[in-house]
């Protein structure tokens, strides 16, 4: 049995929304309701992503605490690329031109 | 909802009356619907002006504040607006303080990637030129001198206001303490800085800056705030070669600049940047804000917060 024909309805993928969501904010006649529509595409291509990476994550926020701790700057800086580097990594790209200007 | 634009002419028409001054008073739109400043586009008699107000999340301090920058640099070559009339005091017909300029007309790129690359350099090159002529003003003469910097100027500012969005993501803590540790001393020149120096307040016409808006965070301060913070990306790189422009500021200026100094207040407008997406963010998780750009800004927190790691580790940002 898949995970899909566990599902209670057929699941719908973020990415797929998003992009809908995208080409709706395109036809809104204002340009505050596309620059707000566009801040939620970029939302819904994200959802549920923070956790991508947990247990990386854990082991460099381990690292960068037991570093700044020792005031080893060396270590900390070093941790704190990697964990800076970790995080931005699992983003989908926002579309902030849009979603600023409209 | 009713058209607010005659109420709002009617108001100024009337302030102006009162002064002696009978022209008429045309409101032609309202620029921008935020939460800093009401700012509405007006013409009174022949001339093209800009009425702004506080909103109550401003303050009445951010129109007394810029009123008080506009008045310390006017005449001198910061391509600032002319300040055309002003009234401190809650005691006319809008009921709070507000100001009058010369609007300066041309386009408000929100960044520097919008320039076209030829485009981008000439006015890069004009914004260091009035930097630094910004920056000859003697503070100590002007109506600024006793102004305190905006908390988002300053590490220990900064700090403060990070308290109330804490707690912080693990790189912004060790952001925070590498800054602690890397503060430089306090500056020996003393200038007008701007606060907010940065392509989306900049006016460009034909090529050139032709106006520099927004002077309501001035303030006597360390003038490598705004040198650094001028190329500084909330969301697009830039997309300009740095180096040679810093070393146009400092031959302008007649300065030197520590390649270390600057490193620092990147690295501490990378973390004035992240504050900017915290607060946003908070607004809205705290219902005091539906905008869902500002429930996004937890997606360009990662990006800042990459930037602010990579300057620290002294790597290219990205």
């Amino acid at each position: 049995m898949t995970d899909d024909a566990a599902a209670a309805w057929p699941p719908l993928a973020l990415e797929r929304l998003s992009a809908a969501v995208t080409v709706l904010a395109e036809r809104a006649e204002t340009q505050e309701a596309r620059a707000q529509l566009h801040g939620l595409a970029g939302i819904l291509r994200n959802l549920g992503g923070e956790h991508a990476g947990a247990h990386e994550r854990e082991t460099l926020h381990a690292e960068l605490a037991s570093a700044l701790a020792a005031e080893d700057e060396a270590r900390a800086v070093t941790a704190m690329r990697m964990l800076a580097r970790l995080d931005r990594a699992v983003v989908r790209p926002v579309d902030w031109t849009a979603a600023s200007g409209g | 909802m009713a058209d607010p634009r005659p109420e709002v002419a009617a108001k100024l028409s009337d302030w102006l009356r009162a002064r002696g001054e009978e022209v008429p008073v045309e409101v032609l739109e309202r620029t921008t619907v935020g939460l800093s400043q009401e700012t509405w586009l007006v013409r009174v008699g022949t001339a093209d002006a800009v009425l702004r107000l506080p909103t109550p999340s401003s303050g009445a301090r951010a129109i007394l504040s810029q009123r008080q920058a506009l008045d310390a640099v006017a005449g001198h070559p910061v391509c600032a607006p002319k300040l055309l009339w002003s009234d401190d005091t809650a005691e006319n017909p809008f009921e709070r303080p507000f100001i009058v300029m010369e609007r300066i007309h041309g386009d408000v790129p929100v960044g520097w990637h919008h320039l076209a690359e030829a485009e981008r350099l000439a006015v890069a090159r004009e914004s260091m030129d009035v930097l630094a002529a910004l920056h000859e003003i003697d503070v100590e003469a002007t109506p600024l001198a006793g102004s305190d910097p905006s908390p988002l100027m300053t590490l220990q500012g900064l700090i403060r206001l990070f308290e109330r969005v804490a707690p912080l993501p693990p790189v912004l803590e060790a952001g925070l303490w590498w800054l602690v540790r890397h503060e430089p001393p306090a500056p020996q020149r003393r200038t007008i800085v701007h606060g907010d120096f940065r392509m989306g307040n900049m006016i460009v016409a034909d090529g050139h800056l032709v106006g520099v808006l927004d002077w309501e965070m001035a303030a006597p301060g360390d003038p490598l705030v705004d040198v650094c913070w001028n190329f500084i990306p909330l969301w697009t790189l830039a997309e300009v070669d740095e180096p040679p422009l810093l070393d146009l500021y400092a031959s302008r200026a007649g300065i030197e600049i520590d390649p270390e100094h600057v490193r620092w207040h990147r690295a501490l407008g990378y973390a004035r940047l992240s504050y900017y997406m915290m607060s946003g963010l908070r607004a809205f998780d705290r219902e005091r804000s539906d905008d869902l750009r500002l429930a996004a800004f937890r997606l360009q927190l990662p990006v800042l917060l990459d930037r602010l790691a990579a300057t620290i580790a002294g790597e290219p940002v990205t």
